[in-house]
C-alpha cells in the first residue's frame, strides 16, 4: 500500500432491505487532497461517508484508512468527522465551547487517563485555528449555526487528525459565514496539510473550492478534476436532469 | 434542631440521604442531557417488582430491587441499540411490565403492607443499618465510576456517534450509564420513594441548567441543589411528620421556582 494514500475503497457495495444503495465503489484519496463529493439526494453520499467512518458495515468490499483495513485501524483520532446535523440541529446540550472542543482529545488520550498539559496545548491551538477561542466560556447552544460549525471543526482539529470528513457542513449557515468557512477549509488543507473530504449539494461551490471531485449516484459516475467533470453532460448523468452550474467568486 | 441526631434512625436517614443526594443528580445530569429522563421513572417502577420479590422471598428488598433494576437497564439498552423500537415505547413496555409483575407478586403475598408502602413514598424511619451499608458501598461505587469515566461519559452524552467514530466504545459506556442509573434508583427508594425518585434525578438538574455556563458547573450545582433539598426535606419531614420523598421533592421544586424567577428577572 502506498503511504501517500489516505483512504482506499475497494469494490464497496451496500444493500439495505433488498435495495442497492451503493454499487462497486472503488477509489483512492491521496494525502493532502481536497475532495468534494456530490450527487443527488438518495445517491448514497452520506451512506458512503458512514461506511468510511465505520458507522455502517458494507455488504461487500474493503475500506482502508492510512494503509490499514478499517477494522484494524486503531488510531481513530486521525479521522476527524463533522456530521451533517452539527450546524442546523437544535443544540441544547448544556456544555461550554471549551468542553465540547476538549472531547476531541478524549479518544486520543485513552480510557481512564486524565487530560494533561499536551491536551491543553492542542485544545488551545485547535480553538485558535478555528477562531473560536473567544467563545470558549459560552454555551454551545448560544452560538449561531456558523459559529457552532467552527466549534465542531475545532473539536475535530483538537485530535490532530490527518483526515477531515465533513458531511454537508454549511447546511443552515448564512452566506457570509459560508464564505469564511470555505476559506477556512482551504487553509486547513493548504497550510496544515489535512486531507479533506467534503460532501455538498452545492455543485458550483464544489467546482470552485476543491482539487478533486467525485460524483456519486449509487455508482461512481466520475472522479477527477472539477474542471474536467463539472460539465453539463456529467451533471445530467449524476442528477438525471439538465443542471447548469453557475460559478461565482467567494 | 440538632437533637434529632440523638436518634440512630435519623443519623442513618441523613447519611443515606446525603449519598443519594449526591448520586441522584450526578447520574440524572447524564440522563437529562441525553433525553432519557423517562428512564428514571421506568426503572423506579420496575424496582417495585424487585421490592415485591424481596418481600415475598424474605430477602433484603433493596438488593432484589438493585438486581431487577440493573437487569432491566441492560434489557432497555439492548432494545434501544437494536433500533427495533422507539426508546419511549420500549420504556413504556418495561414500566407496565414492572408494575404488573409487582402487583401480581403483592397479591400473592396477600396484599399491601407497611414495608411496601414505605418503598413507594419514602420513609426516613425505615432505613436499616444493612440499607445504609448497601447505599454507602454502591453509592461510592457510582461516584467513583463517574469520576473515572467522566470524559468518556461526557463525550458519549454530547455526541454518541462521534464518540464511536473516534474509537470510544459508546455501547459499553451507554451500558455503564444505564447500570449506574439502575443502582442509583434502587438505592434511593428508602428515602425518596419509588414514585418520586425520578423527580430528584431531574428537577435539581433542570434547575442547575437555568444558570450554569458549563456541563461541569451544571453537574456540581445540581448536586448542591439536591443536597440542600434532601437535608432540608429530611428536617421538615421529621419535624412536621411528613413523607420524606414528597417533602424533598417539594423543596427541590421550590428551589426550581426561585431559579426560574431569578432567570426571568435577568
Amino acid at each position: 500500500m502506498d503511504n501517500d494514500i489516505c483512504i482506499e475503497l475497494d469494490n464497496i457495495n451496500y444493500r439495505y432491505n433488498d435495495h442497492s444503495i451503493l454499487e462497486h465503489i472503488s477509489f483512492t484519496v491521496p494525502r493532502g487532497e481536497y475532495l468534494g463529493i456530490i450527487g443527488p439526494n438518495g445517491g448514497g453520499k452520506t451512506t458512503l461517508i458512514r461506511i468510511m467512518l465505520g458507522l455502517l458495515q458494507p455488504s461487500t468490499g474493503v475500506v482502508r484508512i492510512l494503509g490499514q483495513e478499517l477494522e484494524d485501524f486503531k488510531d481513530r483520532h486521525l479521522l476527524g468527522y463533522v456530521p451533517q446535523r452539527a450546524a442546523h440541529e437544535e443544540f441544547y446540550f448544556p456544555a461550554s465551547v471549551e468542553e465540547i472542543v476538549r472531547t476531541g482529545r478524549a479518544a486520543r488520550k485513552g480510557i481512564m487517563k486524565r487530560y494533561g498539559p499536551e491536551d491543553r496545548t492542542a485544545l488551545e491551538q485547535a480553538m485558535e485555528v478555528a477562531d473560536v477561542a473567544r467563545y470558549r466560556k459560552r454555551l454551545i447552544g448560544e452560538l449561531s449555526g456558523g459559529e457552532r460549525q467552527r466549534v465542531f471543526i475545532a473539536r475535530a482539529l483538537a485530535a490532530e487528525p490527518a483526515i477531515l470528513i465533513l458531511d454537508e457542513p454549511v447546511v443552515g449557515v448564512d452566506i457570509a459565514s459560508k464564505d469564511k468557512f470555505y476559506s477556512f477549509l482551504k487553509h486547513l488543507n493548504k497550510d496544515l496539510g489535512i486531507t479533506i473530504l467534503f460532501v455538498s449539494h452545492d455543485v458550483a461551490v464544489i467546482a470552485h473550492e476543491v482539487s478533486e471531485v467525485l460524483c456519486l449516484n449509487r455508482r461512481l459516475i466520475c472522479h477527477g478534476s472539477p474542471q474536467d467533470y463539472i460539465k453539463e453532460e456529467f451533471l445530467e448523468q449524476v442528477y438525471g436532469r439538465k443542471v447548469t452550474s453557475i460559478f461565482h467568486d467567494h | 434542631m440538632l437533637e434529632i441526631f440523638q436518634f440512630s434512625f435519623m443519623v442513618r436517614a441523613f447519611a443515606a440521604g446525603t449519598i443519594i443526594g449526591i448520586i441522584a443528580p450526578l447520574i440524572g445530569t447524564f440522563l437529562v442531557v441525553r433525553r432519557f429522563s423517562r428512564l428514571a421513572d421506568t426503572l423506579a417502577h420496575v424496582s417495585l417488582a424487585g421490592v415485591a420479590i424481596g418481600l415475598l422471598t424474605k430477602t433484603n428488598p433493596v438488593i432484589s430491587a438493585v438486581a431487577v433494576s440493573v437487569l432491566t437497564a441492560i434489557a432497555v439498552e439492548r432494545l434501544r441499540e437494536s433500533n427495533r423500537m422507539f426508546g419511549e415505547s420500549a420504556l413504556a413496555i418495561f414500566l407496565w411490565a414492572g408494575m404488573a409483575v409487582a402487583v401480581v407478586i403483592i397479591s400473592l403475598a396477600k396484599g399491601f403492607n407497611v414495608g411496601l408502602f414505605s418503598f413507594l413514598f419514602g420513609s426516613i424511619t425505615t432505613v436499616t443499618s444493612g440499607d445504609l451499608y448497601l447505599v454507602g458501598v454502591l453509592g461510592i461505587l457510582v461516584i467513583l465510576m463517574v469520576a473515572v469515566f467522566y470524559k468518556e461519559l461526557f463525550f458519549v452524552s454530547s455526541d454518541e456517534e462521534l464518540a464511536q467514530v473516534s474509537g470510544i466504545n459508546a455501547r459499553a459506556f451507554n451500558l455503564i450509564l444505564m447500570i449506574l442509573a439502575a443502582i442509583t434508583i434502587a438505592l434511593s427508594m428508602r428515602i425518596v420513594g419509588i414514585l418520586l425518585i425520578g423527580a430528584l434525578m431531574v428537577i435539581p438538574v433542570i434547575t442547575a441548567m437555568q444558570f450554569s455556563k458549563s456541563f461541569k458547573q451544571a453537574l456540581l450545582c445540581s448536586v448542591l441543589i439536591s443536597l440542600v433539598s434532601v437535608v432540608s426535606g429530611l428536617f421538615l419531614s421529621y419535624f412536621y411528620d411528613l413523607a420524606s420523598g414528597g417533602t424533598i421533592v417539594l423543596v427541590s421544586l421550590a428551589i426550581f421556582l426561585v431559579a426560574m424567577a431569578f432567570r426571568s428577572k435577568r
